[in-house]
């Protein structure tokens, strides 16, 4: 395996309808935030099965972020509702089994707030590059990705 | 503690032999010493297999699901009431047709402590002293106190039997679990206060004698889906997504666990087989017992939990 640094790897799950056009507007004004995250488009954030989460932490991410609509701005009436209590409780599982609370990450962020996507980008980052690589989860990761 | 097993004979043989249940699931012995297996009788003069005593640790109520739509009995114990409605509400099974009979439980014993006390020789129980079982090995006659003996689950028994229907049968006997007052939670509480860094480690050596044999899956009374998450989508069944791979593969062992776990988190009956099957030993029960008590802390706790929201819910960080 080459020795590479490490960068942080980022999985966003973005709602379509808000943050995704949160993403589209940080580019347009040319906010800059870091390249390590990579973009997932959903159509609401309740269509986040925490399985998603689980599954990209198995494939070797080092943090996730979900982020939706503002509370009672969903387009689908409740959905980010229904996806806050159930990624509360994800968030108390993965911590019970040890995973260290900012690298999974829920956020509501509209799609007027650009700003405010770059920025909770680049904490995210600077949050996941200081506990460095995940290791929950991990265990033979070299073989398989090397 | 002869005469519950001859009252238990007594009641299947009457209801099979007056037709009113097709099948009476119950115990019997099992081929090893101190083990207790399901037993099925269709027939009257199959009866006489039925035992009960503090060994008969599965629940049973999951075999229901073989029988959908017939008249079938079935022994249950206290504990395992909240797990079989909650296989009523998921699988909508009729009612009507079931008739539990509920057997009196002076607590259950594990059956692992007793095997290195008595190497396996055989057990009779005599009698239910509160406090103590008597029970006769070989000639002898010995006392047995439950605190050393009892089966970890029983030391939060709910000692209650609510919500029977007027068919539904109690079987009477003089048995009595004094209340232990232990703090259900405590092991969860434990771990919880323990560094992140020691939990992920505890974890990672639980997790890694995990061999995915799926026994905690099938074992479980809430998780009863048609097609699961977990299994290779098969043909003619709705095309999934291939979530696992068979690899024994730590990420994998924990995708599995968090979400088996996440799965019937609020509708899990806290019976503890999928503890008591797993043949490496997982503390399984630490999983979901963290998160019935993260849920209880949600406003507005009912069945289907994740299934439903409020507006005052904690916000996730
Ligand atoms: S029963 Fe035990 S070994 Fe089998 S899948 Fe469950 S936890 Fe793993
Ligand atoms: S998760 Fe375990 S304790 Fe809960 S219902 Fe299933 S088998 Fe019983
Ligand atoms: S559509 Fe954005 S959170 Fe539901």
């Amino acid at each position: 395996m080459s020795v590479k640094e490490w960068e942080p790897k980022i999985v966003a799950f973005l709602c379509h309808w808000c943050s995704y056009a949160a993403a589209d507007l940080a580019g347009v004004s040319r906010f800059s935030y870091p390249p390590n995250v990579r973009i997932i488009r959903v159509p609401c954030s309740s269509r986040v099965n925490p399985q998603f989460v689980l599954r990209a932490f198995a494939e070797g991410a080092d943090g996730v972020l979900v982020a939706g609509c503002h509370l009672g701005d969903c387009h689908y009436v409740k959905g980010n509702y229904y996806a806050r209590r159930r990624l509360w409780v994800l968030q108390r599982l993965l911590e019970f089994v040890g995973m260290e609370p900012a690298r999974f990450q829920v956020h509501w962020i509209s799609g007027a707030e650009g700003a405010k996507f770059a920025e909770t980008i680049k904490e995210m980052v600077d949050k996941v590059r200081i506990l460095g690589p995940n290791r929950l989860f991990q265990e033979v990761k070299d073989i398989c990705v090397g | 503690m002869r005469g519950l097993t001859e009252a238990l004979r007594e009641l299947a043989y009457r209801l099979l032999r007056e037709g009113e249940v097709e099948l009476f699931l119950g115990y019997s012995w099992g081929t090893l010493p101190l083990v207790v297996r399901p037993c099925f009788a269709t027939r009257p003069e199959q009866v006489e297999a039925f035992i009960f005593n503090p060994l008969c640790l599965p629940n049973l109520v999951k075999y229901l699901l073989r029988f959908e739509g017939r008249r079938v009995a079935v022994v249950v114990k206290k504990c395992e009431l909240p797990s079989f409605r909650q296989l009523l509400a998921d699988r909508n099974l009729e009612r009507k047709k079931i008739r539990l009979v509920v057997a009196p439980c002076g607590g259950l014993l594990d059956p692992a402590k007793l095997q290195k006390e008595f190497s396996g020789q055989p057990l009779e129980f005599i009698a239910d002293r509160g406090k103590e079982y008597v029970v006769r090995v070989g000639e002898e006659e010995k006392v047995l106190a439950k605190q050393l003996y009892l089966y970890p689950r029983c030391f939060s028994c709910p000692q209650k039997d609510e919500d029977l229907e007027p068919e539904d049968i109690r079987l009477e006997f003089s048995t009595s679990l004094p209340s232990l007052e232990v703090d259900p939670y405590a092991g969860v509480s434990y771990l919880e206060e323990r560094p992140a860094e020691e939990r992920r480690e505890f974890w990672d050596r639980v997790f890694k004698r995990c061999i995915r044999c799926y026994a905690c899956r099938e074992v479980c009374p809430a998780c009863s889906c048609h097609e699961c998450c977990f299994d290779p989508p098969l043909p003619g069944w709705q095309r999934t997504v291939d979530w696992m791979s068979k690899a024994h593969w730590l990420p994998e062992i924990y995708q599995y666990h968090l979400t088996r776990a996440l799965h019937v988190a609020g509708r899990c009956g806290e019976c503890g087989e999928c503890e008591r099957v797993c043949p490496v030993k997982i503390p399984l029960m630490l999983l979901v017992k963290k998160l019935a008590k993260e849920i209880q802390s949600l406003p507005g706790v009912e069945p289907g939990i994740l299934a439903s929201y409020s507006p005052d819910d904690p916000e996730p960080h």
